[in-house]
Protein backbone atom coordinates (compact mmCIF):
# COMPACT_ATOMS: atom_id res chain seq x y z
CA UNK A 1 0.00 0.00 0.00
CA UNK A 2 1.38 3.38 -0.89
CA UNK A 3 2.35 5.86 1.82
CA UNK A 4 -0.26 8.38 0.63
CA UNK A 5 -3.06 5.85 0.91
CA UNK A 6 -1.94 4.87 4.43
CA UNK A 7 -1.83 8.53 5.38
CA UNK A 8 -5.36 9.15 4.04
CA UNK A 9 -6.70 6.10 5.88
CA UNK A 10 -5.00 7.17 9.12
CA UNK A 11 -6.47 10.69 8.80
CA UNK A 12 -9.97 9.37 7.99
CA UNK A 13 -9.88 6.94 10.90
CA UNK A 14 -8.56 9.67 13.21
CA UNK A 15 -11.24 12.18 12.16
CA UNK A 16 -14.01 9.64 12.64
CA UNK A 17 -12.64 8.56 16.03
CA UNK A 18 -12.30 12.20 17.14
CA UNK A 19 -15.86 13.03 16.10
CA UNK A 20 -17.47 9.93 17.63
CA UNK A 21 -15.52 10.18 20.88
CA UNK A 22 -16.60 13.85 21.23
CA UNK A 23 -20.28 13.06 20.62
CA UNK A 24 -20.03 10.06 22.95
CA UNK A 25 -18.72 12.24 25.77
CA UNK A 26 -21.31 14.94 25.03
CA UNK A 27 -24.09 12.41 25.52
CA UNK A 28 -23.28 12.35 29.23
CA UNK A 29 -20.84 9.53 29.91
CA UNK A 30 -18.27 9.34 32.70
CA UNK A 31 -15.84 12.28 33.06
CA UNK A 32 -17.98 14.46 30.80
CA UNK A 33 -19.31 16.67 33.60
CA UNK A 34 -22.75 15.05 33.54
CA UNK A 35 -24.35 13.54 36.63
CA UNK A 36 -26.29 10.32 36.44
CA UNK A 37 -29.15 9.95 38.94
CA UNK A 38 -31.13 6.76 38.42
CA UNK A 39 -32.49 6.91 34.89
CA UNK A 40 -31.88 10.66 34.68
CA UNK A 41 -28.89 12.61 33.40
CA UNK A 42 -28.21 16.20 34.42
CA UNK A 43 -25.50 18.75 33.59
CA UNK A 44 -25.31 20.69 36.85
CA UNK A 45 -22.67 23.19 35.70
CA UNK A 46 -24.36 24.03 32.39
CA UNK A 47 -23.97 27.57 31.17
CA UNK A 48 -21.03 28.39 33.43
CA UNK A 49 -17.86 29.68 31.83
CA UNK A 50 -15.89 27.02 33.73
CA UNK A 51 -18.34 24.24 32.84
CA UNK A 52 -17.06 21.14 31.11
CA UNK A 53 -16.78 21.82 27.35
CA UNK A 54 -18.84 18.67 26.81
CA UNK A 55 -21.72 20.33 28.64
CA UNK A 56 -21.79 23.20 26.12
CA UNK A 57 -21.43 20.76 23.24
CA UNK A 58 -24.21 18.55 24.63
CA UNK A 59 -26.81 21.30 24.57
CA UNK A 60 -25.74 23.00 21.36
CA UNK A 61 -25.55 19.66 19.51
CA UNK A 62 -29.18 19.19 20.46
CA UNK A 63 -29.98 22.66 19.17
CA UNK A 64 -30.48 24.21 22.56
CA UNK A 65 -28.77 27.02 24.43
CA UNK A 66 -27.32 25.71 27.68
CA UNK A 67 -29.71 26.42 30.54
CA UNK A 68 -28.32 28.67 33.23
CA UNK A 69 -27.50 26.47 36.22
CA UNK A 70 -28.61 29.40 38.33
CA UNK A 71 -32.16 29.49 36.95
CA UNK A 72 -32.96 25.88 36.28
CA UNK A 73 -31.87 22.30 36.45
CA UNK A 74 -32.71 19.91 33.65
CA UNK A 75 -32.93 16.16 33.99
CA UNK A 76 -33.30 14.00 30.92
CA UNK A 77 -34.26 10.33 30.69
CA UNK A 78 -34.32 8.05 27.67
CA UNK A 79 -34.73 4.85 29.64
CA UNK A 80 -36.61 3.56 32.69
CA UNK A 81 -35.15 2.59 36.07
CA UNK A 82 -34.44 -0.91 34.80
CA UNK A 83 -32.35 0.48 31.95
CA UNK A 84 -34.80 -0.30 29.12
CA UNK A 85 -35.58 2.39 26.54
CA UNK A 86 -38.80 4.39 27.02
CA UNK A 87 -41.22 2.98 24.46
CA UNK A 88 -44.63 4.15 23.28
CA UNK A 89 -46.25 0.72 23.61
CA UNK A 90 -45.51 0.54 27.34
CA UNK A 91 -47.23 2.10 30.32
CA UNK A 92 -45.06 3.88 32.88
CA UNK A 93 -45.53 5.26 36.34
CA UNK A 94 -43.35 8.23 37.25
CA UNK A 95 -43.12 8.83 40.97
CA UNK A 96 -41.51 12.14 41.83
CA UNK A 97 -40.13 13.07 45.20
CA UNK A 98 -40.90 16.39 46.86
CA UNK A 99 -39.02 18.77 44.62
CA UNK A 100 -37.46 21.77 46.34
CA UNK A 101 -37.81 24.12 43.41
CA UNK A 102 -40.08 27.09 42.82
CA UNK A 103 -41.85 25.20 40.09
CA UNK A 104 -41.19 22.41 37.64
CA UNK A 105 -42.38 20.99 34.34
CA UNK A 106 -42.24 17.43 33.03
CA UNK A 107 -42.26 17.18 29.25
CA UNK A 108 -42.45 14.18 26.93
CA UNK A 109 -40.79 14.43 23.52
CA UNK A 110 -41.39 11.66 20.97
CA UNK A 111 -38.11 10.60 19.36
CA UNK A 112 -39.63 11.16 15.93
CA UNK A 113 -40.44 14.79 16.71
CA UNK A 114 -36.98 15.43 18.20
CA UNK A 115 -35.40 14.02 15.04
CA UNK A 116 -37.53 16.17 12.74
CA UNK A 117 -37.31 19.22 15.00
CA UNK A 118 -41.06 19.67 14.73
CA UNK A 119 -43.19 19.49 17.79
CA UNK A 120 -46.86 18.95 17.29
CA UNK A 121 -48.67 18.39 20.50
CA UNK A 122 -46.02 18.74 23.21
CA UNK A 123 -47.07 16.73 26.26
CA UNK A 124 -46.30 18.67 29.37
CA UNK A 125 -47.39 18.91 33.00
CA UNK A 126 -46.17 21.60 35.33
CA UNK A 127 -46.35 21.91 39.12
CA UNK A 128 -49.10 24.48 38.56
CA UNK A 129 -51.33 22.06 36.68
CA UNK A 130 -50.40 18.73 38.29
CA UNK A 131 -52.28 17.05 41.09
CA UNK A 132 -49.82 16.99 44.00
CA UNK A 133 -49.75 14.95 47.18
CA UNK A 134 -49.74 16.79 50.51
CA UNK A 135 -45.95 16.56 50.74
CA UNK A 136 -45.56 18.06 47.26
CA UNK A 137 -44.65 14.79 45.53
CA UNK A 138 -46.51 13.68 42.42
CA UNK A 139 -47.24 10.54 40.45
CA UNK A 140 -47.70 10.55 36.68
CA UNK A 141 -48.86 7.95 34.20
CA UNK A 142 -47.54 7.69 30.69
CA UNK A 143 -49.65 5.62 28.34
CA UNK A 144 -51.38 5.86 25.00
CA UNK A 145 -54.80 5.62 26.62
CA UNK A 146 -56.04 8.24 29.09
CA UNK A 147 -55.62 7.52 32.77
CA UNK A 148 -56.96 9.27 35.84
CA UNK A 149 -54.70 11.73 37.64
CA UNK A 150 -51.57 13.21 36.10
CA UNK A 151 -51.40 11.71 32.64
CA UNK A 152 -48.98 12.29 29.77
CA UNK A 153 -50.00 10.79 26.47
CA UNK A 154 -47.43 8.45 24.94
CA UNK A 155 -46.81 8.90 21.21
CA UNK A 156 -48.47 6.42 18.81
CA UNK A 157 -45.19 4.60 18.23
CA UNK A 158 -41.43 4.69 18.76
CA UNK A 159 -39.32 5.79 21.67
CA UNK A 160 -39.54 8.97 23.64
CA UNK A 161 -37.53 11.21 25.97
CA UNK A 162 -38.61 12.73 29.25
CA UNK A 163 -37.26 16.09 30.41
CA UNK A 164 -37.81 17.26 33.95
CA UNK A 165 -37.06 20.98 34.35
CA UNK A 166 -36.85 22.50 37.78
CA UNK A 167 -36.90 26.27 38.01
CA UNK A 168 -35.43 28.58 40.61
CA UNK A 169 -33.37 26.18 42.70
CA UNK A 170 -31.32 27.85 45.43
CA UNK A 171 -27.69 26.75 46.01
CA UNK A 172 -28.87 24.66 48.97
CA UNK A 173 -31.74 23.01 47.15
CA UNK A 174 -29.51 22.35 44.13
CA UNK A 175 -27.32 20.17 46.32
CA UNK A 176 -30.38 18.29 47.48
CA UNK A 177 -31.76 17.94 43.96
CA UNK A 178 -28.46 16.57 42.71
CA UNK A 179 -28.19 13.98 45.44
CA UNK A 180 -31.06 11.76 44.30
CA UNK A 181 -33.16 11.13 41.19
CA UNK A 182 -36.02 13.62 40.77
CA UNK A 183 -38.38 10.74 40.04
CA UNK A 184 -38.52 6.99 39.57
CA UNK A 185 -39.55 5.66 36.19
CA UNK A 186 -41.30 2.33 36.58
CA UNK A 187 -42.49 0.32 33.62
CA UNK A 188 -45.85 -1.29 34.36
CA UNK A 189 -46.82 -3.16 31.20
CA UNK A 190 -46.14 -3.36 27.49
CA UNK A 191 -48.46 -4.34 24.65
CA UNK B 1 7.99 -2.50 15.77
CA UNK B 2 8.18 1.30 15.44
CA UNK B 3 7.10 1.20 11.81
CA UNK B 4 4.04 -0.89 12.73
CA UNK B 5 2.96 1.72 15.28
CA UNK B 6 3.60 4.72 13.03
CA UNK B 7 0.26 4.88 11.17
CA UNK B 8 -1.90 3.97 14.22
CA UNK B 9 0.03 6.73 16.02
CA UNK B 10 -0.83 9.22 13.26
CA UNK B 11 -4.49 8.14 13.44
CA UNK B 12 -4.47 8.61 17.22
CA UNK B 13 -2.91 12.06 16.92
CA UNK B 14 -5.50 13.12 14.33
CA UNK B 15 -8.26 11.71 16.59
CA UNK B 16 -7.06 13.77 19.57
CA UNK B 17 -6.82 16.95 17.46
CA UNK B 18 -10.24 16.34 15.87
CA UNK B 19 -11.79 15.64 19.28
CA UNK B 20 -10.44 18.84 20.84
CA UNK B 21 -11.26 20.95 17.79
CA UNK B 22 -14.81 19.64 17.64
CA UNK B 23 -15.46 20.12 21.36
CA UNK B 24 -14.00 23.62 21.47
CA UNK B 25 -14.99 25.12 18.13
CA UNK B 26 -18.28 23.46 17.22
CA UNK B 27 -20.28 25.27 19.95
CA UNK B 28 -18.71 28.57 18.85
CA UNK B 29 -19.67 28.00 15.20
CA UNK B 30 -23.14 26.86 16.18
CA UNK B 31 -23.63 29.92 18.36
CA UNK B 32 -22.42 32.22 15.57
CA UNK B 33 -24.99 30.77 13.17
CA UNK B 34 -27.68 31.06 15.79
CA UNK B 35 -26.83 34.71 16.49
CA UNK B 36 -26.83 35.47 12.74
CA UNK B 37 -30.27 33.90 12.35
CA UNK B 38 -31.67 35.73 15.38
CA UNK B 39 -30.17 39.02 14.21
CA UNK B 40 -31.85 38.53 10.82
CA UNK B 41 -35.19 37.90 12.54
CA UNK B 42 -35.08 41.18 14.42
CA UNK B 43 -33.77 43.12 11.41
CA UNK B 44 -36.94 44.80 10.07
CA UNK B 45 -37.95 46.21 13.46
CA UNK B 46 -34.52 46.03 15.08
CA UNK B 47 -34.04 45.29 18.72
CA UNK B 48 -36.32 43.09 20.76
CA UNK B 49 -38.06 40.20 19.08
CA UNK B 50 -40.49 37.64 20.44
CA UNK B 51 -39.96 34.19 19.00
CA UNK B 52 -43.05 32.50 17.67
CA UNK B 53 -43.73 29.05 16.28
CA UNK B 54 -40.73 27.42 14.68
CA UNK B 55 -38.50 30.42 15.47
CA UNK B 56 -38.33 29.04 19.01
CA UNK B 57 -36.15 26.23 17.65
CA UNK B 58 -33.31 28.76 17.45
CA UNK B 59 -33.15 28.67 21.24
CA UNK B 60 -34.52 25.30 22.21
CA UNK B 61 -34.74 22.25 20.03
CA UNK B 62 -37.13 20.67 22.49
CA UNK B 63 -39.05 23.69 23.76
CA UNK B 64 -41.30 24.01 26.75
CA UNK B 65 -44.82 24.31 25.48
CA UNK B 66 -45.83 27.35 27.49
CA UNK B 67 -42.54 29.25 27.54
CA UNK B 68 -42.47 32.63 25.83
CA UNK B 69 -39.04 33.82 24.61
CA UNK B 70 -37.98 37.35 23.68
CA UNK B 71 -34.49 37.95 22.31
CA UNK B 72 -32.13 40.80 21.60
CA UNK B 73 -28.85 40.36 19.74
CA UNK B 74 -26.28 42.70 21.26
CA UNK B 75 -23.14 43.97 19.56
CA UNK B 76 -21.36 45.96 22.26
CA UNK B 77 -18.33 46.42 20.01
CA UNK B 78 -20.47 48.86 17.98
CA UNK B 79 -21.56 50.85 21.02
CA UNK B 80 -23.75 50.61 24.09
CA UNK B 81 -27.11 48.87 23.85
CA UNK B 82 -30.06 49.67 26.08
CA UNK B 83 -32.66 47.05 26.77
CA UNK B 84 -35.89 48.01 28.50
CA UNK B 85 -37.59 44.82 29.59
CA UNK B 86 -41.28 44.99 30.43
CA UNK B 87 -41.79 42.30 32.98
CA UNK B 88 -44.92 40.29 33.61
CA UNK B 89 -46.12 39.37 37.07
CA UNK B 90 -44.89 35.93 38.09
CA UNK B 91 -41.90 34.01 36.86
CA UNK B 92 -39.51 35.49 34.30
CA UNK B 93 -35.79 35.25 33.70
CA UNK B 94 -33.24 37.27 31.77
CA UNK B 95 -30.17 35.37 30.60
CA UNK B 96 -27.28 36.84 28.63
CA UNK B 97 -25.21 34.44 26.52
CA UNK B 98 -21.74 35.11 25.13
CA UNK B 99 -20.92 34.29 21.50
CA UNK B 100 -19.53 30.96 22.66
CA UNK B 101 -22.76 29.92 24.38
CA UNK B 102 -21.74 30.59 27.98
CA UNK B 103 -24.12 32.30 30.36
CA UNK B 104 -22.58 35.68 31.19
CA UNK B 105 -25.31 36.98 33.39
CA UNK B 106 -28.72 35.92 34.59
CA UNK B 107 -31.41 37.09 36.94
CA UNK B 108 -35.06 36.36 37.55
CA UNK B 109 -38.18 37.79 39.15
CA UNK B 110 -36.87 37.02 42.64
CA UNK B 111 -34.13 39.61 42.15
CA UNK B 112 -36.11 42.47 40.65
CA UNK B 113 -39.35 43.62 42.21
CA UNK B 114 -40.53 45.85 39.37
CA UNK B 115 -42.49 45.68 36.16
CA UNK B 116 -39.68 47.24 34.15
CA UNK B 117 -35.95 46.70 34.04
CA UNK B 118 -33.42 48.80 32.15
CA UNK B 119 -30.16 47.11 31.24
CA UNK B 120 -27.21 48.78 29.55
CA UNK B 121 -24.83 46.44 27.74
CA UNK B 122 -21.36 47.69 26.88
CA UNK B 123 -17.87 46.36 26.27
CA UNK B 124 -15.94 45.46 29.38
CA UNK B 125 -13.29 47.99 30.39
CA UNK B 126 -10.00 47.50 32.16
CA UNK B 127 -10.27 48.14 35.88
CA UNK B 128 -7.43 49.64 37.95
CA UNK B 129 -7.35 46.49 40.11
CA UNK B 130 -7.01 44.27 37.06
CA UNK B 131 -10.09 42.28 38.09
CA UNK B 132 -12.86 41.86 35.51
CA UNK B 133 -15.67 44.40 35.71
CA UNK B 134 -18.87 43.04 37.19
CA UNK B 135 -22.49 44.05 36.48
CA UNK B 136 -23.77 46.78 38.80
CA UNK B 137 -26.64 49.17 39.27
CA UNK B 138 -26.07 52.76 38.20
CA UNK B 139 -28.83 55.39 38.37
CA UNK B 140 -31.47 52.69 38.49
CA UNK B 141 -30.07 50.95 35.41
CA UNK B 142 -28.27 47.66 35.44
CA UNK B 143 -24.95 47.96 33.60
CA UNK B 144 -23.67 44.66 32.22
CA UNK B 145 -20.10 44.73 30.84
CA UNK B 146 -19.45 42.16 28.12
CA UNK B 147 -16.17 40.66 27.03
CA UNK B 148 -17.49 39.11 23.80
CA UNK B 149 -18.12 41.13 20.64
CA UNK B 150 -21.62 39.74 20.32
CA UNK B 151 -24.04 38.47 22.90
CA UNK B 152 -27.63 37.34 23.15
CA UNK B 153 -30.10 38.47 25.79
CA UNK B 154 -33.02 36.09 26.28
CA UNK B 155 -36.06 37.10 28.27
CA UNK B 156 -38.27 34.15 29.22
CA UNK B 157 -41.58 33.75 30.93
CA UNK B 158 -43.88 30.79 31.45
CA UNK B 159 -47.58 31.17 30.70
CA UNK B 160 -49.59 28.04 31.26
CA UNK B 161 -52.86 29.88 31.84
CA UNK B 162 -54.31 30.40 28.33
CA UNK B 163 -56.33 33.45 29.40
CA UNK B 164 -53.19 35.30 30.45
CA UNK B 165 -51.13 34.56 27.36
CA UNK B 166 -52.38 37.52 25.29
CA UNK B 167 -51.82 39.98 28.11
CA UNK B 168 -48.36 38.72 28.92
CA UNK B 169 -47.47 38.67 25.22
CA UNK B 170 -48.50 42.35 25.00
CA UNK B 171 -46.40 43.23 28.06
CA UNK B 172 -43.42 41.33 26.70
CA UNK B 173 -43.66 42.79 23.21
CA UNK B 174 -43.51 46.34 24.53
CA UNK B 175 -39.92 45.63 25.61
CA UNK B 176 -37.29 47.42 23.55
CA UNK B 177 -33.67 47.02 22.68
CA UNK B 178 -31.75 49.79 20.93
CA UNK B 179 -28.24 51.04 20.31
CA UNK B 180 -27.49 54.14 22.32
CA UNK B 181 -25.97 57.11 20.50
CA UNK B 182 -22.23 57.43 21.10
CA UNK B 183 -21.34 60.04 23.69
CA UNK B 184 -20.51 63.42 22.16
CA UNK B 185 -16.78 64.08 22.53
CA UNK B 186 -15.77 67.01 24.73
CA UNK B 187 -15.34 70.32 22.83
CA UNK B 188 -11.61 70.64 23.58
CA UNK B 189 -10.74 67.19 22.28
CA UNK B 190 -12.95 67.46 19.19
CA UNK B 191 -11.56 70.76 17.91
CA UNK B 192 -7.92 69.73 18.20
CA UNK B 193 -7.83 67.58 15.05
Amino acid sequence: MSGLLKFLIAVAVGLAAGYFSATYMASGHAFSGAVRLGAWTAWPQSGREDASPYSRLHFLMRGQLPPSHFNRLEFEAVEDDAGDPLRAECTYRIASTTLPARWWALTLYPEEEIRRGRFGNVREISSRTAILARDGSATFSISRRPRPGNWLQAPPKGRFTLVFRLFGPTPLTREKLLSRPPARIIREACR
Amino acid sequence: MMSRLFWPGIALLVAVIAHIAYVLYMPRLDMRERLDALARLSQPAGGFHILQGRQTALLAHAPLRHMLHGVCVIEPARGQVEMIARLPAGYWSLTVYSDSGDVIYTLNDRHVDADRLTVIFRMRKETPSGLPEVPRLREGKLVVPLASKRALAVLRTYVDVPGLRKRIFRTFSSSTCRALPSPVPAAGTASGS
